[in-house]
């Protein structure tokens, strides 16, 4: 049984609050996950994503509406959000940037350490990491953390979220700035995470091919409100909305609009290459003599 | 296709711009040792091109763009901008104003309160009489069409108009050439777009363009394409030639634009495609 895990209602948050440079961020954006969501939160530049997001491990707390993680009520100011913090996993953008000591099992044992794991939990807890994001234990354990590779380092620090055993992954741009291999196995990670491990995933992004390749679900902020809900296709497929929110679309969705456009009968609530190449062959076929 | 290793594959039919020869990097590792991010590169840039560099993370796509404007000076080799060997220090100067750089991450480039002061900076610094400044100023906002952000906070803009002031930043110092390192990889898809048109504008504009990226899409539009790979230079081409042979790009760990891919499958299940299409417009015009 999947239970649900966030319920975020009505929520708003201004920043500088009280301030003559009080603003907006969030007005009243509603959002749900449950415990085997794999999701995805889209929004422009200044949607709310980011301070949305904030709010789910305790960073930020609601000046107005509910917000409810894990059953615990973020609302309440005697509401110690510690324990929270271990179990959504928040990942940063680039957070590779975040990477302090020089041997790589030391950084993702970081966390462990601080909550007072004995050492041979730490260990256990740095192997199993870092197997969940493809670094073989002994091969990368005692590396020189700042001599590995972007995607590699990108991966060190996801583990180090990992060390901490979320039950929720929370990842900011996850594949920003990484080259296609590295961006294909940090997906199949965080695919792997979410089926195997059991975890629930969300993602925030504006890349709208990481967002089409990746989640099931899709909630789409805008001006600081949820505008749209539904499954990756479902929203995908209201191309014209997602233009007037300045969102753009997958490059798959984008060609087999122009397809359509263009007079050719091929469906367009097409995600992947391989689904527009069978699109366009079913479309084809039954006219061809 | 050119299997380069030192020698120029292709007749350059301009002058180039901008010369590598048989340049090496290596970083000092702590804890002894090296690591080498470039390894007996060489390659001209032509006078006017639009030059796409691209490479898996480490390949030593960032270690080229700094090499093209002084701001690293190669272990061993050389690097010639219009004429000037960047090993000079006392031409540093110059050789900046002939090639500037935009980085990824509009937030390291920004030094001013106001845009127009931030465009700015680098002319007053070059110690040019005010009403030259504000001239250049004024034309480098027009040309990434941002009159209207003259006055505002770089603070207050978002990432594609941030990007677009550091552009600004470096076409006011009137430069011949300009370095994009990964300059759209933080931005959304309308950031990026607005980016990439002011680029194309600029190339239409007789302005050289090198771009490092990530995104094969983005190295479709240019007119040639190098594909860096452990320090070397593994391919180099047009972008139909680059593109044609995904087996080759897979093996250095990239792909094919994702049009290219859906041609790919599709052919593979039997559907006319003609020719090898890399834009959703080329796409739509290589059906039957």
């Amino acid at each position: 049984m999947t239970e649900l895990i966030v319920e975020v209602r009505d929520l708003w948050h201004w920043y500088l609050r009280g301030t003559p440079l009080e603003t907006v961020a969030v007005q009243g954006v509603g959002l749900e996950l449950r415990s085997d969501d794999l999701a995805a939160i889209m929004g422009h530049t200044g949607s709310g994503k980011s301070t949305v997001v904030q709010h789910l491990n305790g960073l930020l707390r609601p000046h107005r509406g509910t917000v409810r993680v894990f059953g615990q009520d973020l609302g309440d100011p005697r509401l110690d959000a510690r324990p929270l913090r271990r179990m959504v996993g928040l990942v940063f953008q680039q957070p590779e940037q975040q990477l302090f000591d020089p041997t790589v099992g030391d950084d993702i044992a970081f966390g462990p350490r601080q909550l007072r794991c004995t050492p041979e939990e730490v260990r256990r807890r740095v192997r199993t990491a870092m197997e969940r994001v493809g670094l073989g234990f002994d091969a990368y354990k005692d590396r020189y953390t700042f001599g590995l590779s972007g995607g590699e380092m990108r991966r060190v620090a996801l583990a180090g979220v990992l060390a901490l055993e979320p039950r929720l992954l929370v990842l900011d741009e996850p594949t920003a700035g990484l080259d296609p291999r590295g961006r294909a196995q940090l997906l199949d990670s965080i695919r792997a995470l979410h089926a195997q491990a059991g975890m629930a995933v969300v993602i925030v992004s504006h890349d709208m091919d990481v967002v089409a390749e990746l989640a099931r679900s899709v909630w789409v902020l805008a001006g600081g409100r949820t505008v749209m809900h539904g499954s990756v296709r479902e929203i995908f497929a209201r191309v014209d909305e997602l233009r007037e929110l300045r969102l753009g679309i997958p490059q798959v969705s984008e060609l087999a609009h122009e397809l359509r456009r263009a007079g050719h009968r091929v469906r367009t609530d097409v995600l992947t290459a391989g689904e527009l190449a069978e699109a366009l062959y079913s479309g084809t076929s039954p006219s061809s003599p | 296709m050119t299997h380069a290793n030192g020698a120029l594959g292709a007749t350059p039919v301009r002058p180039s711009l901008l010369e590598v020869r048989d340049v090496t990097v290596a970083y000092r590792v702590p804890g002894g040792g090296a690591n080498v991010a470039l390894s007996g590169v060489a390659l001209a840039v032509h006078e006017g091109e639009w030059l796409a560099v691209i490479g898996h993370n480490g390949s030593g796509k960032s270690t080229l763009a700094k090499l093209m404007n002084g701001l690293l000076i190669p272990g061993r080799g050389d690097v010639i901008v219009a004429g000037m060997n960047t090993r000079e220090t006392a031409l540093h100067r110059a050789i900046r104003q002939t090639v500037g750089v935009v980085f990824q991450d509009p937030e390291d480039q920004i030094v001013a309160t106001l845009v127009e002061e931030d465009v700015a900076f680098g002319p007053e610094n070059l110690g040019l009489a005010r009403d030259e400044v504000r001239a250049l100023v004024q034309s480098a906002l027009d040309a990434i069409d941002a009159q209207d952000l003259r006055l505002r906070a770089p603070h207050q803009l978002s990432g594609g108009q941030k990007q677009r002031v550091a552009i600004a930043g470096v076409l006011a110092m009137r430069p011949r050439c300009i370095v994009l390192d990964e300059s759209t990889a933080m931005l959304d898809p309308e950031g990026r777009r607005e980016v990439l048109d002011v680029v194309a504008r600029l190339h239409r504009a007789g302005t050289t363009i090198v771009a490092v990226t990530h995104f094969m899409s983005e190295a479709a539009l240019a007119d040639r394409i190098v594909v860096l790979s452990e320090g070397r230079i593994a391919l180099e081409g047009v972008p139909r030639e680059i593109f044609g042979d995904r087996e080759r790009l897979r093996a250095l760990d990239l792909d094919v634009p994702p049009v290219a891919q859906v041609a790919e499958r599709a052919r593979a299940l039997g559907v006319g495609v003609r020719g090898l299409p890399l834009t959703v417009g080329e796409f739509v015009t290589a059906l039957p």
